[in-house]
């Protein structure tokens, strides 16, 4: 009974030394499970929406077999001219990067300007996914 | 200060009774925290791991139909096409037997067909007479230019993943 009476409570540092590894242990819990499970979405989420831009390439080369494969300029209009611009169109939804007519000299690619004999040879396009960021080049050729 | 923490008194029976209901609550809530983030853990798992199958089968699919020059046979479901492999014409098959749960199979000409994925719920081809045709037809069309693939996995916990993709047939 006597120890029962006992009014000694923690002490101070007691407290103090509780508290801080507490705190210590949820902060690694945290850092732990934070990243794994807000993140864990993120790989589906990227390959659907590559699959989109893929889809997008598809539908522009359809096209180009049934429409463009001599005509190439109609192509890069169906495209979209503007480099940088953001289309939604029947192909889809994408940033246009590169849409422009190259050359290759010597083995280094360079922009065939509308004089050059090349101009209308082979299309370079490169669409950027809104959603992700991804890109994907594709060169489409005279027939 | 000193005097408190060298305090020699010993523990009560009722701190020792508190110490151990309190560390029991502690140890109870804090079980419930790590069997979450291990939950957790094991359901992203199985969520990379259909995201994987997913693009693996979707993959191998962009490439054979990306590579068929002729169709025998296409619906909904099932394909069966030719295809050149080193100059030598070969037929090949994609199946899915439409029960939610089962595999799609690859060459399953008499039962004994390669498992290209497993629990799928859903398969569907689709095709397309062009590129913005709004009205895909669900067999082989002598104007289809276009197949719609569309695969849908069961992941984590019964939920399903559906990838979709598109491929235009070049050697038609």
């Amino acid at each position: 009974m006597k120890l029962k009476e006992d009014n000694n409570g923690f002490t101070l540092i007691e407290l103090i030394v509780v508290i801080v590894i507490a705190s210590i242990f949820g902060t690694m819990m945290y850092q732990y499970v934070y990243t794994s499970t807000t993140k864990s979405p993120a790989p589906i989420f990227v390959l659907d929406k590559s699959m989109e831009l893929n889809e997008i390439v598809e539908n522009i080369t359809s096209d180009y077999l049934d429409q463009y494969t001599t005509d190439l300029t109609g192509l890069q209009t169906s495209i979209g001219t503007t480099e940088g611009s953001d289309q939604n169109n029947d192909y889809g939804v994408y940033k246009v990067i590169h849409n422009r007519f190259i050359k290759f000299i010597s083995n280094s690619e360079q922009t065939a300007l509308i004089d050059d004999p090349e101009y209308g040879e082979v299309l370079k396009v490169t669409i950027e996914s809104t959603f992700s960021g991804e890109k994907l080049t594709v060169l489409y050729n005279k027939q | 200060m000193i005097k408190l923490i060298f305090n020699k008194s010993g523990f009560s029976l009722i701190e020792l009774i508190s110490v151990l209901v309190i560390s029991g609550f502690l140890v109870l809530f804090g079980s419930y925290g790590i069997i979450n983030a291990v939950n957790s853990y094991f359901f992203q798992k199985t969520n990379s791991e259909t995201a994987y199958k997913g693009q693996l089968a979707m993959t191998r699919i962009s490439k054979e139909f990306r590579n068929l020059t002729s169709t025998t046979s296409a619906t909904a479901t099932s394909i069966e096409y030719k295809t050149y492999r080193e100059g030598v014409e070969e037929t090949h098959k994609l199946s899915w037997d439409g029960t939610a749960g089962d595999p799609l199979l690859y060459d399953n000409f008499s039962s004994n067909g390669n498992t290209l994925a497993d629990s799928v719920k859903n398969f569907k081809l689709e095709y397309y007479d062009s590129y913005d045709d709004s009205y895909p037809e669900s067999t082989w069309q002598s104007s289809t230019k276009l197949i719609g693939v569309s695969l849908e996995l069961i992941g984590a916990d019964n939920t399903s993943s559906v990838f979709t993709g598109r491929i235009r047939p070049r050697n038609l």
